[in-house]
């Protein structure tokens, strides 16, 4: 019996060499143009990893859609050439490999991966080297934190201002934003911790990725640059966001002073992208990037700090401070008409000021607030879920057996309570149910009775953390 | 004259009986009714999963929460379509696969441990009712992945079923695979040597040396997991001492082998329908076969690239190696299976459609795979569309497309019926082009800004994602083609006889459906299963049907036609 093929040779299904080399030309072609495409499918190019990052990606696509060229050529040349024809009943050519190819397609893709690795290497080695004078802010470094809590992000910088504090120490001041705030040509280094569960910080312009991890201090680097679009905002004279025209964005920072649209600004999103529960989706934080350290000084560095050297006396004015620093992650759950919040994770926090002396019997309008933050699932409102707002506790650690939390001074309490005091269903702040009085302008009238009226609900949970 | 093996056999009834219907919902020992029942199973949680990934994407038609009560009732839907699709899906229906074909590829009469057989597949509808029961106390709602502390200190008693309900998974997965394992060392036909063996056979053997390696490890990590829930254990709570990147360390250990798990044996299945259908032996079987092993052995030194947000810098660099190392073996099999086509006489039945739609898709996994593992890129990509979209690629337009090809390639072995073709080819088309925009465009949406498990997102992706959502429900409507074609079939399909395609492995050497202990005598192998194109494969499949004989030709379409038919009956 004859084994050997029949009908076709084997000869007559391999393609000529001009044809070989016009096919692998024809897929570099195609690879080309796949990869005018990195632009299109990345957004804005805002630091010096995001360049870097950029050419890997071209490269990664160049090869990646030659590979797809070859296969895909490949594959569809032979649907159609080797179809078998109507009643055609015959087989195909028996042949059942070459060790040449197979050794071909074994080296030639191990030495692509090997270039690709190389690559890859150099771009996160250059994107990763410690650099001189990371943070710098007036002639000196200082140190950047990003905290993660569900749901949001909050930043701390570390300055070097020295101040006294209330206590009567002598204390460096600490700026608190819910914005992470850089200039174009800083050598940025955020160090992260993450408060309860795994958060990730991503700024998509910069293309770098981050996760916060409780337990540990990670860190992220980059250096945001000034992109062909320039910086589009500034705030105007009430400190609210202007947009400016193209043409102004791009002016250079000398230009634009000249014309009186100095200390611009650019705002690119950073987004959680690491599950950290029901409100994960709108974990999401502002990135200002400003022209110049001048424009980040005028625009949040010196207003900032000068909250903190000289804080108001009056609790509520403190309480909103701080809150609107977002020192605290309540304005992705909560809503809040009078800071702009919008969160729907939990209840609504308008008109917190007259419900809150009748939601719980037996408890008072300001012992009912204190209780909801230092131990939220006491009492749940109807229709929201438990387990979804953090515990918060006036020491730095939980006692033993204490689920975790997240520390928030005794004075943050106090005036965080006595702002959310003035929140009435009415909208007149004289109608709270806190047992202080307040203007009508939403200030205290005697701004040492609030304290104490709130403080002798606040110092009861001091036993409850050991400092009595 | 050169020797041909023929098989030996009686002229069987024409049309043999399945079993009755309540043999399939009763304890079996039987490989076939247990095949069966892994696959019907299997079908039902993919509707279940299939159907939560439609309501994801109608969520996301807007980029803010409507369609859910909230963002923790969308984490639930996301969190059980992916360990569904994972668990009670693709892995128990390659277990189908595996269960049904793989004795009779070998000639056996069952598989080595009937007993254990059966009791693997009895653990997988408790855990999956275990699973589903979360709703009632606090589904999970950690994702698939169920990091801690977010599935430890911050999720509810759901999260508690969901462990135990993988735990049990994994001990089914483990037991399958031993069985498996020792089937095939040990219970391959006289003249059969391992060689020769089907490559689907190899596949799954790689598979399994793979379950049974690394499922211990998530049995580990199940178990700590569940210490720290219910048995006040810090082993994932850093403020006792614990460390969070633990679980990723030891879950990715297993998880990432078990990606492997989830494709290698829809490669086996690519391996055997690219042959049959184009009639041409299978390109470079060794470097096929081999190649399987050596994915199985790389795979377990790659785990660490879904961490490059969350590891140590220094470490990041190793794992991006081994991670594009593990490309060459991949695009071996592709080469493979493109030399397999490439000079045969390819015949577009809705298992080859199915099976080239693989390759196509598959590529466009692989490419992004190989794009993620660069550790630079990967920080722009990690855990946004761009992941979404590559891991449905490989799961979708891989083991999916495999499974569906497998379906179509061996119901007639099973139901002793073919699948109409015309609705074969129908789901494919609907398939193929849904498929294709429901996960293509992800790729930008992700790298653009989106994150993935977010049902918030930059109102500026809107337009995308109703172009996937609108996909995405064509692709859901497919789905019901093929199970129309299935029902229907199982009624009024075209008599397949003992071997519709003409295939030489030993799966089709015997009646369709086949006998209680699949073959009457023993089988005679042929030599080579992929020897297409020669003379005496040609009388070895006249054999077959001279043994087993042809179906009648029904009177409203006729019999399929038959290829390369006997020039002359006899002897």
């Amino acid at each position: 019996m004859d084994l050997s093929p029949r009908r076709e040779s084997h000869n007559s299904v391999v393609p000529s060499i001009p044809v070989i080399i016009f096919f692998f030309a024809l897929t570099l072609v195609g690879g080309f143009i796949i990869a005018q495409a990195t632009p299109l499918i990345l957004p804005a190019q805002a630091s010096l990893q995001a360049q870097n990052t950029d050419q890997l990606v071209f490269i990664l696509l160049l090869i990646g859609g030659v590979v797809f060229c070859i296969t895909q050529g490949i594959l569809v040349y032979a649907i159609f050439r080797f179809r078998a024809r109507a009643n055609d009943t015959t087989d195909g050519v028996p042949f059942h490999g070459n060790a040449t190819l197979e050794i071909v397609w074994t080296i030639i893709p191990a030495i692509i991966v090997a270039v690709l690795a190389v690559l890859s290497f150099n771009v996160w080695t250059t994107n990763n080297t410690p650099r001189e004078a990371v943070n710098f802010v007036n002639g000196e470094s200082i140190r950047v934190m990003s905290i993660g809590a569900r749901y949001a992000f909050a930043f701390e910088y570390y300055t070097n201002e020295a101040f006294t504090a209330n206590d009567g120490t002598e204390q460096k001041a600490v700026l608190r934003s819910d914005a992470l705030h850089v200039y174009a040509g800083q050598h940025v280094n955020v160090e992260m911790e993450a408060r309860d569960v795994i958060h990730s910080f991503w700024v998509p312009a910069f293309r770098v990725k981050q996760d916060l991890i409780p337990g540990r201090i990670t860190e992220v680097r980059f250096d945001p640059i000034r992109t062909a679009e320039g910086f589009p905002y500034r705030f105007d004279a009430d400190g609210v966001i202007q947009t400016l025209t193209p043409e102004q964005a791009r002016l250079s920072a000398d230009e634009a002073r000249a014309q009186g649209i100095g200390d611009r600004f650019t705002i690119y999103p950073l987004r959680c992208t690491e599950l950290c529960g029901s409100g994960h989706g709108a974990m999401i934080a502002n990135v200002f990037v400003h022209e110049d350290e001048q424009a980040y000084l005028n625009n949040f560095y010196n207003p900032t700090l000068d909250s903190v050297l000289n804080p108001p006396d009056d609790p509520i004015l403190q309480g909103r401070t701080v809150l609107q620093a977002g020192a605290y992650p309540c304005a992705n759950c909560h809503i809040l008409t009078s800071l702009n919040w919008n969160g729907v994770v939990g209840p609504t926090l308008n008109g917190i000021g007259t419900r809150a002396a009748r939601r719980v019997g037996g408890r008072n309008a300001v012992e009912y607030l204190v209780e909801s933050i230092h131990l939220p699932n006491e009492y749940i409102v109807p229709g929201y879920a438990a387990g979804q707002m953090p515990y918060f506790g006036t020491s730095l650690t939980p006692p033993p057996g204490h689920a975790p939390y997240n520390f928030m001074p005794e004075n943050d309490l106090i005036g965080i309570v006595a702002y959310l005091c003035i929140q009435t269903e009415s909208g007149d702040p004289t109608t709270t149910t806190c047992g202080f009085e307040v203007n009508p302008d939403g200030t205290s009238v005697d701004p040492a009775v609030t304290r104490e009226v709130i403080e002798a609900v606040t110092a009861t949970y001091r036993s409850l953390y050991g400092q009595e | 004259m050169a020797t041909i093996s023929v098989p030996i056999g009686q002229r069987a009834e024409p049309q043999r009986k399945l079993p009755g219907f309540a043999e399939y919902l009763r304890w079996s020992v039987d490989h076939k009714i247990i095949g069966v029942q892994y696959g019907v199973t299997a079908l039902l949680f993919f509707l279940i999963g299939g159907a939560l990934a439609l309501l994801i994407r109608w969520e996301l038609l807007t980029p803010s929460i409507d369609l859910m009560a909230d963002g923790k009732a969308y984490n639930q839907l996301f969190s059980i379509h992916g360990t569904v699709m994972i668990f009670l899906w693709i892995i128990p229906m390659f277990g189908a696969v595996a269960n049904y074909v793989v004795p009779l590829q070998l000639g056996a009469k069952d598989m080595a441990f009937p007993w254990l057989n059966a009791f693997a597949f009895w653990l997988i509808p408790p855990a999956g009712i275990l699973l589903l029961m979360g709703y009632f106390i606090g589904q999970t709602e950690a994702g698939w992945t169920s990091y801690p502390p977010l599935s430890t200190l911050f999720s509810d008693d759901g999260q508690t079923l969901w462990a135990m309900s993988i735990h049990l998974l994994g001990l089914s997965s483990i037991l399958g695979s031993i069985n498996l394992i020792v089937t095939i060392l040990n219970m391959r036909p006289e003249g059969m040597s391992i060689w020769q063996m089907p490559l689907l056979c190899w596949a799954v053997l790689a598979t399994s040396l793979i379950a049974v390696m690394a499922t211990p490890f998530l049995a580990g990590a199940l178990t700590l997991l569940l210490l720290d829930r219910v048995g006040g254990t810090a082993f994932f709570d850093p403020s006792r001492g614990g460390d969070v990147l633990l679980w990723q360390n030891i879950f990715w250990f297993y998880s990432h082998p078990a990606v492997y798990i989830m494709v290698l044996p829809g490669m086996g299945v690519l391996s055997e329908v690219l042959s049959v259908h184009s009639r041409k032996p299978i390109f470079g079987y060794r470097m096929i076969a081999l190649s399987s092993l050596a994915i199985a052995l790389i795979g377990f030194t790659v785990w660490a690239h879904h961490m490059f947000t969350s590891l140590q810098p220094e470490l990041r660099i190793p794992f991006m190696i081994t991670t594009m190392i593990i490309a060459v073996p991949t695009g071996i099999k592709i080469f493979g299976w493109l030399g397999t086509i490439w000079g045969g006489k390819i015949r577009f039945t809705s298992a080859m459609l199915f099976s080239l739609g693989f390759l196509s898709m598959f590529v466009i996994g692989g490419i992004s795979g190989v794009m993620l593992a660069a550790v630079p890129f990967d920080y722009q990509a990690h855990d946004t569309y761009f992941v979404v979209s590559h891991f449905h690629f490989v799961l979708f337009g891989g083991s999916v497309f495999a499974i569906y090809s497998g379906i179509y390639h061996w119901y007639p072995k099973v139901t002793g019926r073919l699948l109409d073709e015309r609705l074969g080819k129908l789901h494919f088309a609907l398939t193929y082009v849904s498929f294709f925009f429901t996960f293509f465009p992800m790729h930008w949406v992700g790298l653009l800004g989106m994150p993935r498990r977010v049902a918030v997102y930059a109102p500026e992706l809107q337009g995308w994602n109703i172009v996937i959502g609108i996909a995405s429900f064509v692709l859901g409507i497919s789905t019901f083609v093929i199970l129309y074609n299935l029902v229907w079939s199982f009624y009024n399909g075209k008599v397949a006889g003992a071997n519709p395609w003409r295939a030489l492995t030993l799966e089709w050497a015997t009646t369709s459906p086949p006998p209680a202990w699949n073959f009457d005598e023993d089988p005679v192998p042929f030599e080579d299963p992929y020897g297409y194109g020669t003379e005496a494969a040609t009388q070895y499949l006249d054999a077959i049907d001279r043994t087993f004989g042809l179906p009648e030709p029904s009177p409203k379409s006729g019999a399929l036609p038959r290829l390369n038919p006997s020039p002359a009956v006899g002897d």
